[in-house]
């Protein structure tokens, strides 16, 4: 509601944005009517509302359809380029993390920590535009903006919307590279800031879990220092860091334009940020409204996740 | 022979600017069935002799030099197995507080478990379960399988203490460290878990050594007490004999500051603060704070004298005419 208002009281006009300044009055006049944007706010609100529980969110001025049409078409590419950063973040993090806080102070540990600095100094886009040069310019090994090569438009059916999924579920293997090629950049861009800060978090945690009395207490009974490390030390070191990959993912919703800019990738961050410049109230309103229920959903499976590792938050309610 | 035997141990702390020397020379023994005491005010490096005992210090301490004698092998110069094998089936050690001795994030069952595959190689899982459930009757706690089910946090300070004994238990084949079991308990159940400590380790033909300030505690459950003070053993002697006649001043006042319900005042403590580790003093460590302190006290470490046939001391006063012993005064 709030952003709904907020959308409304953007100064200038949205019909002029999109159409230019030479239109016609009557033409600005009937798209207005059209849009209700001649009725009062609180009936706006309320033909709004009224359209989001059937699954409409309004015309877009810019692509002239649905909103929810172009969601359903660039979110999709958004929510691919999220779960590989939760994957990248993951096979990032955890390994980073647990051989950092094996010997603290050691040669690795360092390694990782310069890496670390490294890794946070450098914002999303600075990182998009450094792999881009990298591997795309100087190597050549990776494509540098887009989700497929030309070859393959049109070659993979529309599943899921997910490219790599699509073409890996259709059999097309050469697709299924190629996609994940053009996946590559955007991704690390997008999650290695974060994933190193993880890695960080989980050192920080597994290392004052091993200075415990249960981890002594277990030394004592002559357990092997491997099962106490990855069993009986990750597991509680885990609930630490896994709150803040939560919330890092959820923000990386919001930070995905830079990088869907920069790489020319058809999401729905690059979408709401025209969207924003062009003042399609609508389509605005209706990117935040999915962004704030994407940001739900991963905030619900990282409370999945901590409650299946930490019974202190499976079973407290139930205790009291 | 003597089950265990400590001689001449130093250990030390390093932390990025100071090194702090915590033991200085400790001697110590326990024989087989026998309950050994240790008493002296908080970090005078009580835990952090137990803690050596085992080599489980951590990554900042070191053994600097000394011995330590398992059934007359050295731990400290013995392979990594057999040190894991007298971990695992030797010596049992329960921690002073019983929150932060359990993981929190798994079961009691999982807990235990883990301990007991090590320490009975060769048992089946239904076995080792059965074990488990034995161990948790004999520490007296109500309907095992529930507790073997619960997380650290469903039980209370008691409850999760005695599964912490029922874990040393598992792997204290002959002896038992016991660092301030009931420190961090609720006074009406200290008494409990230390009668409960004293009947298992008597029942299962244990040693022991048990740490504790409550000196009243120890008088009652121990045969023989070492005083300590700031990383040195001050006074050893026959528990009857020590509380009733203490020789070494410290060990003095330790007794005499016992706060006791019959008297009103409060006692008055023992004037001044341990020793600074990192600059301990030089002679004797405790002529600081020592009423009897002359001269020599202050440039001259004492050395261990017998005093009589089971006694030891460490002290000027008592040095004159006797002989430096070096050990134990029981040892042969």
């Amino acid at each position: 509601m709030l952003i709904f208002a907020l959308a409304r009281v953007l100064p200038g006009d949205p019909i002029r944005a999109a159409f230019g300044p030479d239109v016609p009055e009557e033409v600005v006049k009937r798209y207005r009517e059209m849009l209700n944007l001649d009725k009062p706010l609180y009936l706006q609100y309320f033909y709004w509302l009224r359209d989001v529980f059937q699954f409409r969110l309004g015309r877009s001025l810019i692509t002239v359809r649905d909103v929810s049409a172009d969601i359903a078409e660039f979110f999709p590419a958004t929510l691919e380029l999220l779960l590989a950063s939760a994957v990248f973040r993951i096979i990032v993090a955890f390994p980073l993390g647990v051989l950092s806080g094996r010997k603290p102070g050691a040669i690795m540990d360092n390694i990782i920590r310069v890496l670390a600095y490294i890794g946070i100094c450098i914002p999303t886009f600075g990182w998009a535009i450094i792999l881009q040069l990298i591997f795309a310019y100087w190597l050549g090994w990776l494509p540098a903006i887009g989700r497929i090569s030309e070859e393959f438009t049109g070659h993979v059916p529309r599943i899921t919307g997910l490219m790599t999924i699509d073409s890996l579920v259709s059999g097309n293997v050469p697709a299924f590279i190629d996609a994940l090629k053009h996946l590559l950049i955007p991704t690390v861009a997008l999650s290695i800031g974060g994933a190193v800060q993880e890695a960080r978090i989980l050192r920080a945690s597994i290392v004052e879990n091993i200075g415990r009395d249960y981890v002594l207490n277990m030394k004592s009974h002559g357990i092997p220092e491997k099962i106490i490390y990855f069993k009986y030390v990750l597991r509680p070191s885990l609930t630490a860091v896994v709150p803040v990959m939560g919330l890092d993912i959820a923000s990386a919703i919001g930070n995905a334009f830079l990088v869907e800019s920069i790489c020319n990738w058809p999401g729905m961050s690059r979408y709401g940020m025209i969207a924003m410049l062009r003042k399609d109230l609508n389509a605005i309103v209706g990117v935040v409204l999915i962004t704030g229920i994407a940001y739900i959903a991963v905030n619900t499976i990282t409370d999945i996740v901590l409650y299946v590792i930490d019974p202190r938050v499976r079973l407290r309610g139930r205790e009291e | 022979m003597n089950l265990l035997e400590v001689r001449d141990l130093y250990v030390k702390y390093r932390s990025y600017w100071y090194t702090y020397h915590v033991l200085d020379g400790i001697t110590l023994r326990v024989s087989p069935r026998e309950k050994v005491g240790l008493i002296g005010e908080s970090g005078a490096g009580k835990t952090t002799l137990l803690k050596s005992i085992l080599q489980i210090l951590p990554p900042q301490g070191r053994i600097v030099r000394g011995e330590v004698l398992w059934k007359g092998v050295d731990l400290l110069k013995a392979d990594k197995g057999y040190v894991m094998n007298v971990r695992r089936k030797g010596i049992g050690m329960i921690f002073q507080d019983p929150l932060s001795a359990l993981n929190p994030v798994f079961k009691i069952k999982d807990q235990l478990l883990e301990v007991l595959r090590y320490s009975y190689d060769g048992y089946s899982k239904s076995e080792l379960l059965s074990l488990a459930e034995e161990l948790i009757r004999s520490v007296l706690l109500p309907d095992p399988a529930r507790v073997l089910e619960s997380y650290p946090f469903q039980l209370s300070g008691g409850m999760r203490q005695r599964v912490v004994i029922a874990m040393a238990l598992a792997s204290a084949g002959d002896l038992l460290l016991a660092d301030e079991p009931t420190t961090n308990l609720d006074v009406t159940i200290q008494d409990q878990i230390l009668r409960l400590i004293d009947r298992l380790v008597i029942e299962r033909g244990l040693s022991m050594i048990l740490v504790s300030h409550a000196l009243g505690v120890v008088a009652k459950m121990t045969h023989r007490v070492y005083t300590m003070y700031a990383g040195n053993i001050v006074e050893e002697a026959p528990t009857p004999k020590l509380f009733n006649e203490p020789l070494h001043p410290y060990t003095k006042l330790l007794i005499e500051n016992v706060p006791r319900i019959s008297s009103r005042r409060l006692g008055e403590g023992i004037k001044g603060n341990p020793p600074d580790y990192r600059y301990p003093p030089p002679g004797c460590r405790f002529h600081p704070r020592c009423p009897y302190a002359v001269d020599i006290c202050k440039k001259v470490k004492p050395f261990c004298v017998k005093v009589s046939r089971d006694r030891r001391v460490a002290c000027h006063m008592y040095s004159e005419g006797l002989e430096k012993v070096d050990g134990d005064v029981n040892a042969n």
